[in-house]
């Protein structure tokens, strides 16, 4: 459309004003084309979205044993310092040493 | 179905095998942390030891876990901290607390930076890599170009005593910005 014409939407383009696409307007077509471009490859491969869920649904649940087994782990460890701390040593476990070696 | 169309699956699938790999890893340190608790501890109760040298054991044993903020705050502070650690001597003064140390507690005082850059290194495989590479193109020039100009080779720096050094400007800092 040229210059002091109108749009079908009705904005009357002066001959000075130049058509500008603003930075929220181009993200959200980029967003709507990624959505549009999401839900085609879902509708076109249902058998892989459902896997690449249970994937995502594993990774959460292994994500989360993961961070109780830190935790549980981070317990054994300030137990064995303040073990050695009060005793000298460990009277948790029996600690493999290249002590011997290093002498 | 084209090639492509795995791509997503592929990609969740990595993240997936990372995780597995991850978790197996992190599993596989624990020997490892509680065999420097042990020795660290240890080393802690021998007497005359340096300030500095203490306060770098300490910060061994209470850094191994949860590495991941410090490994990333170490990749953007590194290129601008180890130059002003050199300049304002606190590298040297570092490798010098190290120096007046017993050959036999020197010894186990390495060993125990070993011990923790292995269990960095297990659990933060990616991250510490890019750090020692970081550390190797950027701290390794400045040391010896300021070894060159001042006439003296500056001591033993390890990866451990730089990371303290940062951890301790940045909990200055937060600590400063809570108060103010």
């Amino acid at each position: 459309m040229s210059d002091g014409q109108t749009a079908p939407n009705g904005i009357h383009i002066g001959k000075d004003k130049a058509v500008e696409i603003s930075a929220t307007d181009h993200a959200v077509d980029v967003a709507s084309d990624a959505w549009k471009y999401t839900l085609n490859w879902i509708s076109h491969n249902p058998i892989l979205f459902i896997a690449i869920l249970l994937f995502l649904g594993w990774l959460v649940i292994s994500g989360r044993q993961t961070r109780i087994k830190m935790r549980e782990m981070k317990l054994e460890y300030d137990a064995t310092r303040s073990s050695v701390r009060k005793h000298g040593s460990s009277r948790l476990r029996s600690v493999p040493s290249d002590k011997g070696d290093a002498q | 179905m084209t090639l492509s169309d795995f791509l997503p699956i592929g990609i969740v699938g990595a993240l997936v095998v990372n995780s597995i790999l991850h978790r197996r890893l992190v599993i596989a340190a624990q020997p490892l942390r509680l065999e420097l608790a042990e020795r660290g501890e240890a080393l802690l109760r021998t007497s005359n030891l340096p300030a500095r040298v203490r306060e770098s054991i300490e910060f061994l044993l209470s850094h191994t876990f949860g590495m991941t903020g410090l490994l990333l705050l170490a990749l953007v502070v590194i290129p601008f901290a180890v130059p002003t650690m050199v300049v304002t001597g606190e590298l040297r003064r570092e490798g010098e607390a190290e120096a007046k140390l017993s050959v036999k507690t020197r010894a186990e005082y390495n060993a125990l930076v070993m011990l923790h850059g292995r269990i960095v290194f297990a659990t933060h495989p990616a991250l510490m890599t890019l750090n020692f590479l970081e550390m190797l193109l950027i701290a390794g020039p400045v040391v010896l170009l300021s070894g060159a100009l001042s006439g003296r080779l500056l001591p033993e720096v390890n990866q451990a005593s730089i990371l303290q050094v940062i951890e301790s400007e940045a909990s200055l800092l937060s600590r400063r910005k809570a108060a103010a």
